[in-house]
């Protein structure tokens, strides 16, 4: 399965951010929604480039919200802060 | 090597041991203990239990956790329940029983005093606990309920549903945050210890950084407590949180701190089994279920691809009941890993791979409802639903041994302090009192014994001595270790490789797996001794190794993680240099050379009755063994059986 996420990257608190398009291709169906990150990341680092960070609840949160069903080509918001701050 | 290699064990009759330690140990008068300040890192249950009982002792403390709250601990993940020897089931249970199962289940591999201790204060805990008010399960007239688990043929666990260290955890964070309301405890979250710093022989202040912003801080105290958990991830896929890590105790073990079995690592029978390449955790399904659940596998090859409802009952192998009458599906895990994987490498596992086995409710469906099973378990069938699909209420549940819990950890003496003078270890990350196996339910109850019971009795011991000796964090040592924490921070985002960080973390869990998991072999290990150090060679070198973008000064998830895989690329040597050493089998320590007749454990007491403790030498020098011989007085070594 191919993923299109819509991701958004901001370098620090400070510095604007954006949202950014990746692809996620060859996504077996047993993958979960993090480890799908985990394998953008991958590719990510490879190819030179900052990978995406994230908190694991957050990330789960979102995905809950989406409603994923892991059985087509989606194309899924997700707005995930690069700095995130707890309270 | 810094401080004393001496377990000071006091002495007098096991019964009297703790007490008389107790009648006999230094104190700190209450008016003087808010002079002193104590570093705790680690705030799940033994970090969170301590500092908040030091906290309401008088002591000022500051705690320390990598995690954004201390509620996100790993002790939450904990299932299954908390053992002690309240006896409320009336069947023969005593606080010598637990003492006396705790250590057999060990495979004779831990102090005697230290067990019987543990077995002593367990009771108390739960006191502690439901006066917090902790839910624990209740029977119907109101009295706590128990349910048995592995390696004991008396129910002493006491539980909250599938979820007991998520409540004991929320106890303890109750009791930890009245601490910080008070002012005796300041909280440091997404602050990570990266070293230690050693004073005049003395343990006196820890390095951190913030996962924040990336400052690095000096912090210094008059003692030091390590709550820092367990190394099961080295081995990349583990039912521990991604974050968990080694990093901080092996710092201490580089700063002069012996670690003691590091070989000794436990593979829990019963995980949801590996399903992809890029899988990142594995996750537990509680001992608990083998109260109720029957493990079973075809009794013949070609019947592992039918569904399980239509494989008849005389053509089900219930193993565990078989080769272990007495125990059957509750014996312990070691000996339960160790049975999955050898009908499996047989052939007759159940689905992808044929690495699973079932965990069948279907009887206890039957005799008791699933009501009842839903009472006891529900959130953990939901668990298993989600993740694998599957409703275990109606097809068995595929399970499979995953690695789960270290043994094995910083050597400490009986008061939990390390061979370096000030530095107390408790919970997981120490390594006393589970010998070569720990049973179920037991590292609950070891956690909370230390952080709330044991620490702040023997803390005062060594305080009494240091009024006044509290070292500014500005004196040389610190400055020092500071520098060597922010060279190598600098190092790590210099390499600028081609590889991430998890690449090099999963290469070596699969390399430990192989040579280092459920079973060892001498030529295996010494297979891992050559290609660890190539592995780690390879992760350090410029332009071809690991690649950490970004930088230091900020967020930066993989500089975080890059650091701790540096650390478990050393670490794992270790473990293989250990494991390598202790030519026996003994508990989880599984050398294939050395076995019975019947395929279980043969231990060698004559030469390896001892707690493995080693010496950090420097980078590239083998470390050195220190043995301290374990003299069993009131136990009888024998031949572990649970048939």
């Amino acid at each position: 399965m191919t993923f299109k996420l819509r991701i958004w990257r901001q370098p620090d608190a400070k510095t604007p951010g954006k949202l950014v398009d990746y692809d996620v291709r060859d996504i077996s169906p047993s993958t979960s929604f993090l480890e799908m990150l985990d394998i953008l990341n991958e590719t990510l680092v490879k190819d030179g480039k900052e990978p995406i960070a994230f908190d694991r609840i957050a990330a789960k949160v979102f995905a809950a919200l989406a409603r994923l069903r892991l059985t087509a080509s989606h194309t899924v918001p997700i707005i995930l802060a690069r700095c995130v701050s707890f309270t | 090597m810094i401080g004393r290699f001496d377990a000071k064990i006091p002495p007098g009759p096991l019964a009297q041991k703790w007490r008389n330690h107790l009648d006999h140990s230094r104190l700190v008068s209450p008016h003087n203990r808010r002079k002193f300040e104590i570093i705790v890192v680690g705030s799940g249950l033994a970090g969170g239990s301590a500092a908040a009982t030091l906290g309401e002792l008088g002591y000022r403390v500051k705690c320390f956790c990598f995690q954004d709250s201390p509620r996100r601990a790993h002790s939450i993940a904990a299932q299954g329940g908390i053992n002690a020897a309240k006896n409320y089931q009336n069947d023969g249970d005593s606080v010598y029983r637990l003492f006396y199962d705790t250590i057999k289940g060990g495979d004779f591999r831990s102090r005697e005093a230290n067990v019987y201790r543990l077995a002593e204060i367990s009771n108390n805990i739960i006191d502690q606990c439901v006066a917090q008010g902790v839910p624990f399960a209740r029977e119907y007239g109101g009295l706590l309920a128990n349910r048995s688990f592995g390696g004991a043929q008396v129910s002493r666990t006491f539980y909250a549903r599938g979820q007991t260290g998520q409540q004991l955890l929320l106890g303890c964070y109750q009791a930890l945050c009245r601490q910080i309301t008070a002012g005796t405890v300041q909280m440091f979250p997404q602050t990570e210890m990266l070293d230690l710093v050693i004073v005049d022989g003395h343990a006196k202040g820890i390095v951190t950084r913030s996962l924040c912003s990336g400052k690095i801080e000096r912090h210094a105290a008059d003692a030091i407590v390590l709550a820092t958990g367990g190394y099961g991830n080295v081995f990349y896929l583990s039912t521990n949180a991604r974050g968990c890590n080694v990093t901080a105790t092996y710092r201490a073990y580089k700063r002069g701190a012996l670690f003691a079995n590091p070989a000794f690592t436990q593979i829990h029978p019963t995980c949801i089994p590996v399903s992809g390449d890029y899988q990142s955790k594995l996750t537990l399904m509680s001992e608990s279920l083998r109260n109720d659940g029957r493990v079973w596998v075809p009794k013949h090859k070609e019947h592992r691809d039918r569904a399980p409802r239509e494989i008849p009952e005389t053509d089900r192998d219930y193993y565990l009941e078989r080769k272990y009458p007495s125990y059957g599906n509750l014996s312990p895990r070691d000996i339960s890993s160790r049975a999955a994987k050898e009908v499996c490498d047989e052939g007759r596992g159940v689905g992808p791979g044929g690495r699973g086995v079932y965990l069948d409710f279907a009887d206890a469906i039957k005799r008791l409802g699933e009501n009842t099973i839903r009472e006891r378990y529900g959130n953990l069938f939901e668990v298993y639903e989600k993740i694998t699909g599957e409703d275990a209420y109606k097809v068995p549940m595929r399970i499979y041994p995953a690695v789960h819990y270290t043994m094995g950890g910083l050597w400490v003496d009986y008061d939990l302090m390390s061979n370096a003078p000030g530095l107390f270890v408790i919970g997981e990350a120490n390594f006393s009192d589970h010998g070569a196996n720990r049973l179920g339910a037991s590292a609950l109850m070891q956690g909370l014994a230390d952080g709330y019971f044991v620490l702040p009795n023997t803390l005062p011991n060594y305080l009494a001595g240091q009024m006044g000796k509290r070292p500014s964090p500005d004196c040389p040592e610190f400055r020092a270790v500071e520098q060597s924490v922010c060279t190598r921070i600098e190092k790590l985002l210099n390499i600028n490789g081609t590889r991430s960080v998890d690449s090099f973390h999963r290469e070596l869990g699969l390399l430990l797996w192989d040579k280092c998991g459920m079973s060892r072999h001498e030529r295996g290990l010494r297979e891992a001794l050559k290609k660890i150090p190539e592995l780690r060679e390879q992760f350090w070198s410029r332009g071809c190794g690991v690649r950490v973008p970004g930088d230091g000064d900020d967020f930066n998830q993989s500089l975080e993680r890059a650091g701790r895989v540096a650390d478990f690329l050393e670490f794992a040597e270790l473990m293989c240099i250990d494991a390598l050493e202790r030519d026996e089998s003994a508990g989880a320590h599984f050398r294939e050379e050395h076995q019975t007749a019947d395929g279980e454990a043969l231990r060698d007491d004559e030469n390896h009755a001892a707690v493995f403790a080693w010496e950090f030498q420097g980078d590239g020098q083998p470390p050195i063994l220190h043995r301290e011989p374990l003299n069993f007085e009131t136990v009888h070594l024998t031949q572990r059986s649970y048939k």
